[in-house]
């Protein structure tokens, strides 16, 4: 049952409904049997670029190979993608038996063959018992798991999936994450998967792409998206970061460089870095400043402006006598003391953790 | 065929239990303008002349009533499945456009709705008859090959009834058709391509099943109207081919023979209420559901 995936390229694909740019020129390069997600605020483009790659969707311009295999100009039903809908998508007069069985049906297979292979995907994705029902008598998390096995049954080398989980609760969500990873674990296929969620995608993904107004702005693991931000946009998008716009640069105190932000902050980053060109932000991630329990290294000063505890951290707002804000994250356990809103506080960080990113 | 969630939400427009009262009025007007009349002719077929199934037997006995009730039930058959394969395309284009091509097209569909049956009728007439544009028309084209041609006697005939109800209930098929293509996900038919269906089977496997609903309502429509049809028959059919309804106005108004006339009605009931369990069944819907919802 392990299909090799199939590999995917895409050149200079772009899609313009009537004028309006939906998918500006991309290229990207999925390998065989990655898991691939594309994240990005709504109508940024998944959907579109998804389409394209499915063949539902007419690219204005440009490339798509599938395993080596130009496919712009073939059909979709000649493409033999597996696709998950945003809205399941699950056909409301077949029962879910028929449902997965509903592209083995249309390839032609003995039907001994397809009561097997339905029977063994239903129990994959553990509806065993469901077959006889109709999607309307589902929950939504079991018809996530039908629109699942019927985009799999017949063993898709690419499988594309948008926002597959998008409407199920939390808990629910984290076992259907499990769930499509042991499926990708088990098959092989070459995923292709659209979310909202950087969590999802970060724990889902061997590469994640960003888009942003229909362009791919950066591809890459999750912790390197997350260590190395291309711009403001992705490490804002990406994880929380505190971002600073850069008035100044000026070499500081023992070969530190000194950066200036526009709110007044004064922070020291490493010096010999390249620093991209165009205007600057300056990006702390919130788990890079603590409070200060010496004055060793640099610091922000500041006054407590808000504490949040979530499960498991704690989140401090300061405000900065400049009137910036730095936001502060660290392990509940850790939190060991104790701040109240209104003290007065330091705030000390690593000059490596300064990153100095583009502003677009 | 479907069969619906307890969680589904089956009705738009549901009134509170609360207000349940509200609905006396209107069950009022049926009992007494519908339900009422509708009982007297059913019982009068058993008791007028005389107390019995001798209006029944009189029926069955008769060659010529069965030959009626047969004609009746065969032209609406026909009528039906004739709007049916002529509908279909047209309501499938009408569920898919928008805007301005949308409004025509309905328009086209609608307006002839608003023309007397009895004046559409007539212009059928006018078309069939010995001297009419059909006959003039062949006449002219067997001209051009030098040929004659002696006018076809299509007044009054079958063909001239077909065609003349098929033109007056081509919008009660095509309507409730619309209504329930509408109601199909075009995400769905995207899904199947996806899923290796060609474009012939999303529809023979997706689409098609998914507007049977209004296939049936419209097929139940076009069929129980076409079996009380009476004016088109009337003019277009003579009685070589005559059709229940004018069959029962003449028993009941040239020949005063009420018993026997409830007895005709009161079969074509029978027939009708057949036809609408078999809509029903298909459909889903109960008594208490709209005959058009998908
Ligand atoms: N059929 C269409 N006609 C016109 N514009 C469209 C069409 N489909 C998409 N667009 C536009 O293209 C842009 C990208 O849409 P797309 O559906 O790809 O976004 P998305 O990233 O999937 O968003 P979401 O996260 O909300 O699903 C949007 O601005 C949208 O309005
Ligand atoms: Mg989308």
């Amino acid at each position: 049952m392990t299909s090799r995936g199939a590999d995917l390229v895409v050149e200079r694909l772009s899609k313009s409904y009537g004028g309006q740019a939906a998918l500006r020129p991309t290229d990207l390069a999925i390998k065989a049997g990655e898991f691939f997600s594309l994240i990005g605020p709504s109508g940024s483009g998944k959907s579109t670029l998804l389409g394209c790659i499915a063949g539902f969707v007419t690219p204005t311009a440009g490339r798509i190979a599938i395993a080596g295999a130009d496919v712009v100009d073939v059909p979709p039903y000649r493409r033999n993608i597996g696709m998950v809908f945003q809205n399941y998508a699950l056909f409301p007069h077949l029962s879910v038996f028929e449902n997965v069985a509903f592209p083995l049906r249309l390839r032609k297979i003995g039907s001994a063959e397809i009561q097997d292979r339905v029977k063994r995907m239903l129990e994959t994705v553990r509806l065993a018992e469901y077959g006889d029902r109709s999607p309307a008598q589902l929950s939504g998390g079991q018809q996530q798991r039908v629109a699942l096995a019927r985009s799999a049954v017949y063993d898709p080398q690419l499988l594309l999936m948008d926002e597959p989980l998008g409407a199920l609760d939390k808990n629910l969500r984290e076992e259907m994450q499990y769930e499509i990873r042991r499926f990708h674990a088990n098959m092989g296929a070459t995923i292709v998967y659209v979310t909202h969620d950087q969590d999802e995608a970060a724990t889902m993904s061997h590469r994640i792409g960003i888009m942003r107004d229909g362009a791919l702005v950066q591809t890459g693991a999750p912790r390197e998206l997350y260590e190395n931000p291309a711009n403001a946009f992705v490490a804002g998008f990406l994880g929380e970061a505190n971002l600073y716009d850069v008035r100044d640069l000026r070499p500081g105190p023992g070969g530190a460089l000194k950066v200036v932000t526009v709110d007044g902050l004064e922070l020291e980053a490493e010096a010999g870095k390249a620093v991209p060109a165009g205007s600057l932000v300056a990006c702390v991630r919130p788990e890079a400043v603590s409070l200060a329990g010496t004055d060793a290294g640099p610091v922000i000063a500041g006054t407590v402006e808000d504490i949040i505890f979530t499960a498991g951290t704690v989140r401090c707002r300061i405000a900065t006598p400049q009137g910036a804000r730095v936001l502060m994250r660290r392990p509940l356990e850790r939190h060991r003391q104790a701040v109240a809103v209104g003290d007065a506080v330091k705030l000390s960080y690593r000059p490596a953790d300064i990153l100095l990113i583009a502003k677009e | 065929m479907r069969r619906t969630a307890p969680g589904e939400d089956k009705a738009g427009w549901q009134l509170s239990r609360r207000y349940n009262w509200l609905l006396i009025a209107p069950a009022f007007f049926l009992l007494v303008f519908f339900l009422w009349p509708l009982m007297r002719v059913v019982v009068r077929s058993f008791v007028d002349p005389a107390p019995g199934l001798a209006n029944y037997q009189a029926i069955l006995a008769s060659p010529v009533y069965l030959r009626v009730l047969y004609n009746t039930v065969e032209t609406a058959a026909v009528v039906t499945l004739l709007c049916l394969l002529i509908g279909y395309p047209i309501a499938y284009v009408m569920a898919r456009a928008q805007g301005v091509k949308l409004r025509i097209v309905a328009a086209l569909v609608v307006i002839p709705l608003w023309t007397s049956v009895v004046i559409r009728s007539y212009a059928w007439m006018v078309v069939f008859q010995r001297r009419g544009v059909l006959n003039e028309g062949i006449g002219t084209v067997m001209a051009l090959f030098g040929e004659s041609h002696t006018p076809i006697q299509f007044l009054p005939g079958a063909l001239a009834v077909h065609v003349g109800m098929v033109h007056i209930m081509l919008p009660f098929m095509i309507l409730p058709l619309v209504a329930s293509m509408r109601n199909i996900d075009r995400r769905l038919m995207r899904a199947a391509g996806v899923l290796g269906a060609d474009p012939i089977q999303s529809f023979l496997r997706v689409f098609l099943p998914l507007s049977l609903p209004g296939v049936s309502a419209g097929s139940a429509l076009v069929f129980m109207m076409s079996l009380g049809f009476y004016v088109t028959p009337a003019l277009l059919g003579g009685p070589r081919h005559m059709m229940s309804a004018v069959l029962i106005e003449q028993q009941a108004n040239q020949l005063l023979n009420w018993g026997l006339a409830s007895a005709l009605a009161t079969l074509l009931l029978l027939v009708t209420l057949a036809i609408y369990a078999v809509h029903a069944r298909i459909s889903g819907v109960g008594l208490a559901g709209a005959g058009g919802r998908a």
